[in-house]
């Protein structure tokens, strides 16, 4: 386009980054969109033909059904105690470990850590018989620790690289200091080192919450009702002709991610510091 | 020197609790099925017994046309979805790096797709491909594409690539965020000069930005491609393997022969072939971290 003044050039510019910008937020959140509207339509409304894309009214009936009949705030309660306990579960066992590889002087180092993030590439379904039953031998099938432990064995991996990495980027003075006082390693753990790395700590616990809350393999194969159900094996689960209604569904759905989408935009740069740490996964 | 004896032996200790962790619930798992695939394991009322057949599963399994087939469509999955999921993040990196106005907006909703758990995103894209009353066969209509509500998860070819879509959607943004990272972190001054010299866009991207992210990118396709083909969830959620057997994964056909068969010989022999796909991956992965792993002490 050679005839285009500067002006013109620049107005095009800026047009074109905001086409851009739509077609990206389009992308990425109509899908959601979707869900969230058929939620809030009347029961019955949610299979018409042609699509009605605007509720006719609003209505939180779905919700209602959800709550009342399915009981899914039970379930709900289930995923925040599964993937609360995990964190916290998580975050004792890798920073012991990742203070040990990234600080401590012993050989095997660099294996440890190695070992331990080839669990975190493992694939669940290697995994999923042989703990079915090790989790039934536990007596544990259907109680919320038994989710809990394999989903604290799969987080541990990232959390380790990821609280090794932060580690290491400590200065050595404190801890030297620390140990001339006479402090023992574990104390420098306890009293030097955890309190400088709560953004670390912080990262690596958000990505382990997010993990349990949407982890399905483990939860679906180890829990069967009410009493240990996580939200998301619930909603996948719905008993026969419940299955059909996607108004349930949907609001089932939001139900589910309000808390995750929540936790990703309050802390986003925590949860991109921990994703492109290192530049692992997760 | 006491000194340092005894740091060794607090960073065992220190230690102790993951491997005795991961032992049990990771190593002691993998080990098992590979001794089940070594033998016929069926679950009825109670074990029946556990007869050692050595390779028998495993020539079993590749006779069997439904597991070549769901082993081609495992491939054929990874190879579609992790390229198309690269192109459309890597052009949403790059829309997100050069939009300085909006790319606070951005950031926040291009991670949103990342965070949808896979089980959801199955139920959420089962909603949109809905044969009578889903929103894309509603659009396309629209337009005038098509004439009559396609059928996306009952058709063979068009579930098979329905499935891709649906993953694309969630993995492109974790790419996206990847590789903004990888732009974000190439120091600015390079382009600048290279502006001075009077670097072409094209040529800069080539020249630039390519070179100096390709760590990251290397970084981020391998553990994409590792996470690909250890996919279960949204299949199981989104056709749960059909029609018939053309969307089956390794993983969930495998979990087909331990939970609903009850077969956990066969199954186990799946799940290890599986397993050792993605070892083959994980070892290019660990070599290429293996370089930058260094440690003060």
């Amino acid at each position: 386009m050679p005839s285009l003044s500067y002006r013109q050039k620049r107005l095009l510019g800026q047009v074109s980054v905001y086409i851009v910008g739509a077609i990206i937020i389009i992308y990425c959140l109509s899908p959601i969109a979707w869900i969230f509207l058929t939620s809030i339509k009347p029961p019955g409304q949610e299979i018409e033909i042609p699509v009605r894309y605007i509720p006719s009214y609003i209505s939180f009936e779905n919700y209602w059904g959800m709550i009342s009949e399915i009981h899914f705030l039970s379930y709900l309660l289930n995923s925040l105690i599964i993937a609360s306990i995990t964190t916290i579960l998580v975050l004792a066992l890798a920073s012991l470990s990742a203070y040990a590889i990234s600080r401590l002087r012993f050989r095997f180092k660099i294996a440890s850590l190695l070992t331990i993030l080839v669990v975190g590439m493992m694939p669940g379904i290697v995994m999923i018989a042989p703990v079915f039953f090790l989790i039934r031998e536990m007596e544990l099938i259907n109680t919320h620790l038994g989710v809990i432990i394999p989903h604290t064995i799969f987080a541990l991996p990232v959390a380790v690289w990821l609280l090794a990495s932060y580690f290491s980027q400590l200065p050595f003075d404190l801890e030297d200091a620390a140990k001339v006082d006479g402090y023992n390693p574990f104390q420098v753990y306890y009293k030097v080192v955890m309190p400088l790395s709560a953004p670390g700590l912080f990262s690596a616990g958000i990505l382990a919450f997010i993990g349990s809350w949407g982890e399905f393999m483990f939860a679906l194969t180890i829990t069967h009702d009410i009493k240990a159900r996580t939200a998301l094996v619930a909603i996948a689960t719905l008993p026969g002709a419940m299955h059909l209604r996607w108004g349930w569904i949907t609001a089932g759905v939001v139900l589910s991610l309000i808390p995750i989408l929540i936790i990703v935009l309050v802390f986003q740069k925590w949860v991109i510091q921990g994703l492109t740490a290192g530049a692992v996964k997760y | 020197m006491k000194m340092k004896l005894n740091e060794t032996w607090y960073a065992y200790l220190f230690l102790i609790p993951t491997f005795v962790g991961i032992a049990i619930f990771a190593f002691f798992p993998i080990i098992s099925s590979f001794w089940w695939s070594l033998h016929e394991l069926r679950y009825r009322i109670k074990w029946t017994g556990m007869p050692f057949v050595g390779p028998a599963n495993y020539v079993w399994a590749f006779k069997t046309s439904d597991i070549w087939g769901s082993l081609a469509y495992t491939l054929y999955f990874v190879a579609v979805s992790v390229t198309l999921e690269f192109l459309i993040g890597l052009g949403m990196a790059l829309a997100m790096f050069h939009t300085f106005k909006l790319r606070g907006i951005l950031r926040a909703v291009v991670i949103i797709p990342w965070a949808v758990p896979a089980i959801i995103q199955a139920s959420v894209w089962k909603w949109m491909f809905h044969p009578d009353a889903g929103v894309i066969s509603d659009i396309l209509m629209r337009i005038g594409l098509i004439s009559k509500p396609l059928n996306f998860l009952g058709e063979p070819t068009l579930a098979m690539h329905s499935v891709i879509l649906a993953d694309v959607w969630k993995t492109s943004s974790f790419m996206a965020i990847m590789l903004f990272a990888g732009l974000a972190s190439i120091p600015q001054d390079i382009y600048d000069s290279a502006k001075v010299d009077g670097a072409r866009a094209w040529f800069r991207f080539r020249h630039i930005t390519l070179p100096l992210m390709f760590p990251i990118v290397l970084v981020a396709l391998l553990f994409r491609t590792m996470d690909a083909f250890r996919v279960f969830d949204l299949v199981y959620g989104l056709t749960g393997g059909g029609p018939g057997t053309t969307t089956e994964v390794l993983s969930t056909f495998s979990y087909k022969y331990y939970f609903s068969y009850a077969r956990f010989g066969k199954g186990s022999t799946l799940a290890i072939v599986t397993f050792l796909l993605i070892i083959l991956i994980s070892a290019f992965y660990i070599r290429n971290l293996q370089k930058s792993l260094r440690f003060r002490r």
